[in-house]
């Protein structure tokens, strides 16, 4: 009877998550109309309206070694597993989180960091390299190893991220940088979570995070969001705040900014206290004092 | 045309011969871009530096060449904040400017990385970080690929500095990359920005190291010495005042600055110092092939045999 409650709060908060007065400006969709749609629909509601960069396009690269590197940057970057096999941990791939091949708006795209680093990052207390941060990509977000920094790994993607970026301004943070902002000040909590996972995430993540693997039985179509194919505890996902950014802005895919803030803290909650591989920084120690911390 | 084709047949043999035998031949592998000469009537504009105190004058505006040409204003180290990212950058400085104290690991010359960047890196037409950075990852002919930044920076330290290439994680490195990024504000990435790189030189005449000698005596020894040694640094500390120009303390043959297209457009941008487009293209091209035809640390791509078969050649 809860639960049927909570489901119906759920439903409700859903229902006016999108304001009345929602500036509803049409803009073409990037993705073709599937065939069996009633008419040509090519146009959808940008959800967080407003001018964002436009990373070029891939037709756009000329035919020299400079292209070359950037599409084999690409080619990382949306297959992972298959094209950085001595790296990659987990079954999950860069545009996993950074969505649109890292061109999207909000799902912290390439264009978007390029031009801010090196800066200084609390997590390790250093000025960081944009390679280096490509490193920490790999070691926590990917649970895989560094990548050296002359690999020929690093210097396709710090190719194709700098191709991605071309004219932003250096040091100029650009709109549509990392994840949505979200507030702060929220309790979330699991058990809602739960029930909102249930509803909105499950169909594509399957009902114990498993993710949905693609036709040819390896790759993923939608990731595992526990489980050791996931990422790992030291990634940026598996902080609540980060997570509940990332899900209110991109998730469910495509319904971007459809869910309140307090659920998307709720499903990130959720998601954090499942299992999955350890934060590489720690021991096995530590790991097995989470279970009864609680933590 | 037909007594030049033996000699530029024995030229494409013993590329050591290129120096003193045959610099008609030299000329016609050499790309000159063009040098806009139109605005050349002197102008004035603030100066950057505050005056010294010693100065009669508080004079606080420079002659530039082109008043016209728009170039990029780099910030200001006075608006660094004072955190971690700022005192990379200013480390980043402070190894760009006294190469030969913070980056002495790696250095085996004289040279620092300003001496040819000048003013710090912010000096339009001395190939200024702000231009350079937006534009890598970059295809570089010189290895036939595409090069990152810090392999770039590995470059200058290999062949300018006649040194070994820093570890692309050494703080070095990064110090380096973070001034760059940070002299960069603004800049749009791949941007190819007015200033970038060196001037281009188009001479009516071919090169002549005799006409280069007699500017060089004329122009440039007062700073650079006699035998192109350079001024010590006055305080006694490693490095130079002004760079040496050849001999063990310069840069080695593989670098960029002993291409004489390279090196002329230098000179004709920058040099003397302070009065940058005073020599005509003519002369800074007899000055550059002045300065390559003498002596300095072997390319480190090339084994004792071919720097034993250039000293032959070279006679």
């Amino acid at each position: 009877m809860k639960q049927l409650a909570l489901l119906l709060t759920g439903l409700l908060a859903a229902s006016h998550a999108i304001p009345r007065d929602w500036p509803y400006d049409q803009r073409p969709s990037a993705a073709l109309p599937l065939g069996d749609l009633p008419g040509t629909l090519v146009e959808e509601t940008p959800r967080r309206p407003g001018k964002r960069f436009v990373p070029p396009e891939l037709n756009e690269l000329p035919a020299n070694a400079w292209g070359d590197l950037v599409r084999e940057g690409r080619a990382i970057f949306i297959d992972t597993p298959a094209r950085a096999p001595r790296f990659a941990g987990n079954g999950m791939s860069c545009a996993s989180c950074h969505l649109g091949e890292g061109r999207k708006p909000d799902a912290a795209p390439m264009w978007g960091a390029w031009p801010m680093y090196p800066t200084y990052r609390g997590k390790n207390d250093d000025v960081n390299t944009f390679q280096m941060r490509l490193q920490d990509c790999f070691r926590f977000s990917l649970d895989g190893l560094m990548p050296p920094l002359q690999s020929r790994e690093i210097q396709a993607l710090t190719a194709y991220a700098q191709w991605l970026a071309r004219g932003t301004l250096s040091g100029t943070p650009p709109p549509g940088r990392g994840f949505v902002p979200v507030k702060r000040d929220i309790e979330p909590s699991g058990d809602r979570g739960r029930v909102v996972y249930g509803m909105k995430c499950a169909v594509c993540h399957g009902a114990d995070g498993e993710g949905v693997k693609a036709a040819d039985g390896e790759r993923y179509q939608f990731p595992a969001l526990w489980g050791n194919h996931s990422f790992n505890r030291g990634a940026g996902m598996y902080t609540v705040r980060t997570a509940a950014a990332y899900i209110k802005g991109n998730m469910p895919l495509g319904r971007g900014m459809s869910l309140q803030d307090q659920e998307a803290y709720d499903v990130a909650l959720y998601i954090r206290l499942k299992d999955r591989p350890i934060d590489p920084r720690k021991g096995w120690v530590s790991d097995f004092a989470r279970g009864f911390t609680g933590l | 045309m037909l007594n030049r084709t033996p000699l530029l047949i024995l030229l494409l043999l013993a590329p050591g011969l290129n120096g003193s035998a045959a610099p008609d031949a030299v000329m016609q592998a050499i790309d000159v871009p063009v040098w806009d000469e139109s605005s050349a009537a002197p102008a004035v504009r603030r100066d950057i530096v505050p005056p010294h105190i010693g100065l009669a004058t508080e004079q606080t505006e420079v002659f530039v060449a082109d008043p016209d040409e728009r170039k990029f204003v780099p910030p200001r180290l006075a608006e660094l904040p004072d955190n971690a990212w700022g005192k990379q950058v200013r480390d980043g400085r402070d190894i760009f400017v006294d190469t030969q104290r913070y980056a002495r690991r790696f250095v085996s010359n004289g040279l620092n990385c300003s001496s040819c960047h000048l003013s710090e890196g912010r000096m339009a037409g001395a190939a200024p970080l702000w231009a350079g950075y937006p534009l890598y990852p970059l295809y570089r002919g010189k290895n036939l690929r595409a090069n990152t930044y810090p392999e770039r920076i590995g470059e200058c330290f290999r062949y300018s500095m006649d040194g070994t290439a820093p570890t692309l994680d050494s703080p070095e490195m990064q110090a380096l990359i973070a001034y760059s990024q940070w002299l960069s504000t603004n800049v749009p990435t791949r941007a190819i920005m007015a200033g970038r790189g060196f001037a281009g030189v188009r001479a009516p005449r071919e090169a002549s190291h005799g006409r280069g000698k007699i500017v060089y005596q004329s122009q440039c020894a007062v700073c650079h010495g006699k035998n192109g040694e350079g001024v010590r640094r006055a305080d006694g500390g490693d490095g130079y005042q002004f760079p040496p120009l050849w001999g063990w303390d310069s840069y080695a043959s593989g670098a960029g600055m002993n291409k004489l297209g390279t090196t002329a457009g230098f000179i004709k941008g920058n040099m003397p110092l302070g009065k940058r487009g005073s020599l005509t293209d003519q002369q800074a091209l007899d000055v550059a092939f002045f300065l390559k035809i003498q002596s300095r640390p072997w390319d480190p791509r090339m084994g004792w045999f071919s720097v034993f078969m250039d000293d032959i050649a070279d006679g």
